[in-house]
């Protein structure tokens, strides 16, 4: 009787055995699995951000251009020295690059425009898609306005001085006031929009340089209006057009800082080479070319690491444009 | 006796077969790593070789030193008084053109006709890594600019990456 139970009790431990060994199998696999998902996810995710790397870095060396990029992921997440996709992210490195904090889905417009001030310092790279909505205000007769309606491009959606304003299910919505009063009457139509998905830009000045404000729409809970969340200074249209692809203020003032670190190089080499032509003149005796490039490696000089370098470049833009052109009626070579 | 033996050997047949699944797992296991090591040695060069084209695109379309005429920039032009003074600004600057380009090195080579007071070769930028082991680089055939005697001569620009 005693054998007897012995012998059942190691057949059930048997099957006990069994059960565990199945167990650690079916966890075994069901890890595994869980593993070769995520490594496949985390991949992917790499190889996007990689071929996206490439895609700005191609976008960013050429001017003046708009491409479509169908990108296949979820979602990529901007700020201004990164961007995300999933698990992965890249350093966006020097490039100036304008975007949105997220874009969702499928296609990808940027857009490339050169940042003269008014010699080229950079290409600024403008990123975003057409499923977000902007819509720009103003006068028709306004300069920035109309620089705007005809240079925005046509892959992006925008409606300029719409009479009705409905909700299209855009994922973000941006509002343009250019030098016009702020409208909120069409607020209440996005009122179940997240307050960052909803934002607006108030644009005070010319082509040239002026003021923007940044706002964001109350809570959905609350009465519907723009509040400041702050403002900054643009100079050209490259730079405005910066600040209508940024979200807020921080960001766009990072992004400008970029530039303005590239500025300081530019300048500097510019003054140098400005002050080499200059002595050539001087060698060779050629007065007219001599007076047409008196000084004007000073003019960059004080490009270089300004404390207001907004102020510098209003301040001395126009000069570098007449040192260009006095340079070209006395058949030198030309300032930049 | 019988069924204790009976029992034993159920136990032994299950540990068994549990060995040879266990072995067969970590065979395949192994197997896999092998492939997946290689697809991530042939992902990494194609990383790399991207990186490479990134470089070399970022550094033929600088305006520190392209050629431009009231700024429309000559393509596959350098200006040889900018890259004399980008030289120095740049080096003086690396930390701010490391983010550019990286591990790399960028130099232009003066090749045809020999005239004038220019050097042979600019080195615009190096920066080594501290181990390396090989460099890839790519030629780019491109036009001097002499802003003094406003003519044009025959140039490289070779970028290297530092593997």
């Amino acid at each position: 009787m005693s054998k007897s139970r012995k012998a059942e009790i190691e057949i059930q431990f048997n099957w006990i055995l069994v059960l565990v060994a199945g167990a650690l199998i079916f966890l075994f696999f069901f890890s595994l699995v869980r593993w070769a998902q995520s490594s496949a996810e985390q991949e992917t995710s790499t190889t996007l951000v990689t071929y996206l790397d490439s895609i700005f870095t191609g976008a960013s060396v050429t001017k003046e251009t708009v491409n479509l990029v169908e990108i296949p992921f979820k979602s990529v997440e901007f700020t201004c020295n990164d961007y995300t996709i999933g698990k992965s992210s890249r350093n966006i490195r020097n490039k100036i690059v304008f975007a949105p904090s997220r874009l969702e889905k499928e296609d990808i417009i940027t857009w490339t425009k050169g940042w003269d001030v008014p010699f080229r310092v950079t290409n600024f790279l403008y990123v975003s898609s057409p499923r977000i909505r902007y819509l720009f205000f103003g006068d028709e007769g306004d300069e920035v306005y109309a620089f705007l309606r005809s240079n925005f491009p046509a892959e992006l959606t925008a409606d300029f001085n719409p009479s009705t304003i409905i909700n299209q299910n855009n994922f973000k919505v941006r509002a343009i006031f250019v030098n016009t009063n702020i409208d909120e009457g069409f607020l209440d139509e996005f009122r179940k929009m997240d307050v960052i998905d909803a934002t607006g830009l108030v644009v005070q000045g010319d082509l040239l340089s002026g003021d923007v404000e940044f706002l964001r729409k109350t809570h959905p809970s609350t009465p519907q209006e723009f509040r400041s969340i702050g403002s900054a200074d643009y100079f050209s249209d490259a730079s405005l057009l910066g600040a209508i692809f940024s979200e807020d203020n921080e960001e766009y003032d990072c992004v400008m800082k970029k530039a303005f670190d590239r500025l300081d190089s530019v300048a500097e080499i510019y003054s140098d080479r400005a002050n080499q032509m200059y002595n050539n003149y001087v060698d060779e005796g050629d007065s007219r070319c001599e007076q047409a490039f008196a000084g004007v490696s000073g003019f960059f000089d004080l490009l270089i690491d300004p404390a207001d370098p907004y102020f510098e470049l209003i301040d001395n833009y126009e000069q570098f444009i007449f040192s260009n052109r006095d340079a070209q009626k006395a058949s030198c070579v030309l300032v930049y | 006796m019988r069924i204790r033996k009976k029992g034993q050997i159920q136990m032994m047949e299950t540990i068994v077969v549990l060995f040879i699944f266990f072995i067969i797992v970590i065979l395949g296991l192994v197997f896999y790593t092998r492939i997946a090591k290689s697809s991530l040695a042939e992902k990494l060069d194609q990383y790399e070789e991207l990186s490479k084209i990134q470089v070399a695109q970022i550094a033929s379309s600088l305006p520190e030193l392209q050629c431009s005429q009231d700024n429309i920039v000559k393509s596959n032009c350098v200006d040889l008084l900018k890259v004399e003074a980008a030289t120095t600004v740049m080096s003086n600057n690396a930390a701010d053109y490391f983010d550019l380009f990286a591990f790399s090195r960028i130099t232009i080579y003066y090749i045809y006709p020999r005239t004038g007071n220019w050097p042979d070769e600019w080195e615009i930028y190096n920066v080594q890594p501290d181990d390396w082991d090989s460099k890839l680089p790519s030629y780019f055939p491109i036009s001097l600019f002499d802003p003094f005697t406003q003519n044009y001569y025959f140039g490289v620009m070779v970028v290297e990456v530092y593997k």
